[in-house]
């Protein structure tokens, strides 16, 4: 899939350089209301991000910032008012909430996703025997996803994203529900990732996972900071495209309560 | 991989999501029979003093107006209850390499075989009450399979620009009992007006199969352009649910 949009335009043709994996450069969304009486809501303001292949980028900031809108820009799910974003390569969206169908089982939910994917037959068995193992929820296969708990429900929405091996994996939350377990072999999995030269980006309130990510961008106000991990220079307390201004997400995620390697909040983040 | 292969596997999907709701199944099983009853009861206490713009006796001209109203209410909810479950699924599969065209077939198909299987209940459940024997019982389950198929698709129009559940069923009954009430002649309304009910041609099929044996060809044009016009009307409704992340 190759395909670069501009506003709500999508083009066939990418201009990312042979590293990029997805840019975004100068995006605007607002959310407007048709009902009178409501105020139209301003969620990115010339957001800018770029992820580069075998590259794993965090995406941090408070509830209600506009992550999961930026996600779903990125995943070409949502359009933008303004700005550009420009993929390539093969896509991974794993959303906040699963969008699966509940009355499938996880076998026929690999199926179908996999039949999406143009993936062939032997390819979907394979594709599953790997993820059911590695994530653990081989026994639950021919459950119903309206029957599973919410991890194992989070655990089949993220093999959807990773079944097909894309170039570039966006996800949204996506160990909402892990067990301990399962969230160490989720890393694990995203070295494995990384070192395949998969473009990761996550969006994450877990402070202690920092040290995982090559990049981490806060979103503040509906501006991207940016900060190369490692190099803690260049702080400035204006919000620009490149400026690094991590501290608020150390202390809102500080202020959430995060333990050591333990999830900051307990649920999942509000609809954004 | 084909288009016939995915639209197959949407098939496939829909149709399994439709049959695994155990009170769809019921209600499936029960709502025309108690329609049927209800209406015939109801309206067999009517005096045939000839007042109503009916042919048959009222009794009978009840129950099929209980088996049209059935038809109708419980395939536009079915196709209702399917948009919503199945938004936010649709639109991640148009992500991973779904056509908006093989989805609208897959919501279409599942609309189909949902009207054919209440069609058929409420067929079966008229040949069982209707105290004369039915003489066109292939004539009938066309009529009603029509109906259910008309608002089956109106079921995915209101499922796309109103996607709640407890809202939509009750818009779309309610619609089915007004609409059917125009349509079954009962009342003497002037016909320029029902012929614009959806349920009217379906309603004047199924009475002519039970009640004269024989299907109104006259009634079958008009019945499918209804059909039609609410297949072009879905399919937009459909496509901008789709394209807007499935949110609209």
């Amino acid at each position: 899939m190759d395909i670069a949009s501009k506003g709500n335009d999508v083009r066939g043709t990418a201009n990312s350089s042979g590293d990029t994996v997805v840019s975004a450069n100068s995006v605007e969304k607002t959310y407007d209301s048709v009902l009178p009486f409501t105020r139209s809501v301003e969620v990115l303001d010339g957001a800018t991000l770029h992820v580069e292949r075998g590259q794993v980028v965090g995406i941090m900031g408070e509830n209600g910032s506009g992550k999961s809108t930026l996600m779903g820009i990125l995943a070409g799910v949502l359009d933008h008012d303004a700005g550009e974003v420009e993929r390539a390569g093969s896509i991974g969206w794993c959303p906040q909430e699963p969008r699966l169908y509940d009355r499938l089982t996880v076998d026929e939910t690999f199926e179908l996703f996999g039949t999406a994917y143009g993936m062939s037959d032997d390819e979907i068995v394979d594709a599953r025997a790997w993820l059911t193992d590695v994530l653990d929820f081989e026994r639950f296969r021919d459950r119903q996803i309206r029957h599973l708990s919410g991890g194992n429900r989070q655990k089949v929405n993220l093999s959807v994203a990773l079944m097909h091996e894309p170039d570039l994996l966006l996800l949204d939350e996506p160990y909402t529900g892990f067990d301990w377990e399962t969230f160490l072999a989720f890393w694990d999995l995203t070295e494995e990732l990384r070192a395949r030269g998969v473009g990761v980006a996550i969006i994450s309130h877990i402070i202690n996972e920092r040290d995982r990510f090559d990049v981490v961008y806060e979103l503040h106000e509906g501006h991207l900071h940016r900060q190369e991990i490692g190099d803690d220079d260049g702080l400035s307390s204006e919000p620009t495209d490149d400026d690094v201004a991590c501290e608020r997400t150390a202390s809102f995620i500080d202020e959430a309560g995060a333990g050591s390697g333990q999830r900051a909040t307990a649920g999942q983040e509000e609809s954004e | 991989m084909s288009t016939v292969h995915r639209t197959l596997a949407g098939i496939q999907a829909s149709t399994r999501s439709f049959v695994r709701e155990p009170f769809t199944v019921v209600l499936l099983v029960v709502l025309p029979a108690l329609s049927i009853q209800i209406y015939g009861v109801g309206m067999g206490q009517f005096p045939d003093v000839g007042i109503f713009a009916v042919s048959g006796s009222v009794a009978t001209v009840g129950r099929i107006t209980g088996a049209v109203f059935a038809t109708g209410a419980l395939a536009g909810v079915l196709g209702l209850f399917q948009m919503i479950s199945a938004r936010h699924a649709d639109r991640r599969l148009t992500i991973c390499g779904f056509r908006g065209v093989e989805l609208v077939t897959a919501r279409f198909a599942t609309v189909a075989i949902a009207s054919a299987v209440v069609g058929m209940v409420a067929t079966l459940s008229l040949i069982v009450l209707v105290d004369d024997p039915i003489r066109a019982p292939i004539a009938t389950f066309s009529g009603l399979a029509i109906a259910g198929a008309t608002y089956g698709l109106l079921g995915i129009v209101v499922g796309s620009v109103l996607p709640r559940e407890l809202e939509g069923s009750l818009l779309l009954v309610i619609l089915a009992d007004v609409d059917n009430v125009f349509a079954s002649g009962l009342f003497g309304i002037e016909d320029s007006v029902t012929q614009f009910a959806p349920l009217a041609h379906p309603h004047a099929i199924v009475t002519e199969a039970v009640v004269e044996g024989a299907l109104a060809t006259e009634h079958l044009a008009p019945a499918l352009g209804h059909l039609s016009l609410f297949s072009l009307l879905s399919v937009a409704a459909y496509t901008y649910q789709l394209e807007s992340g499935g949110d609209a």
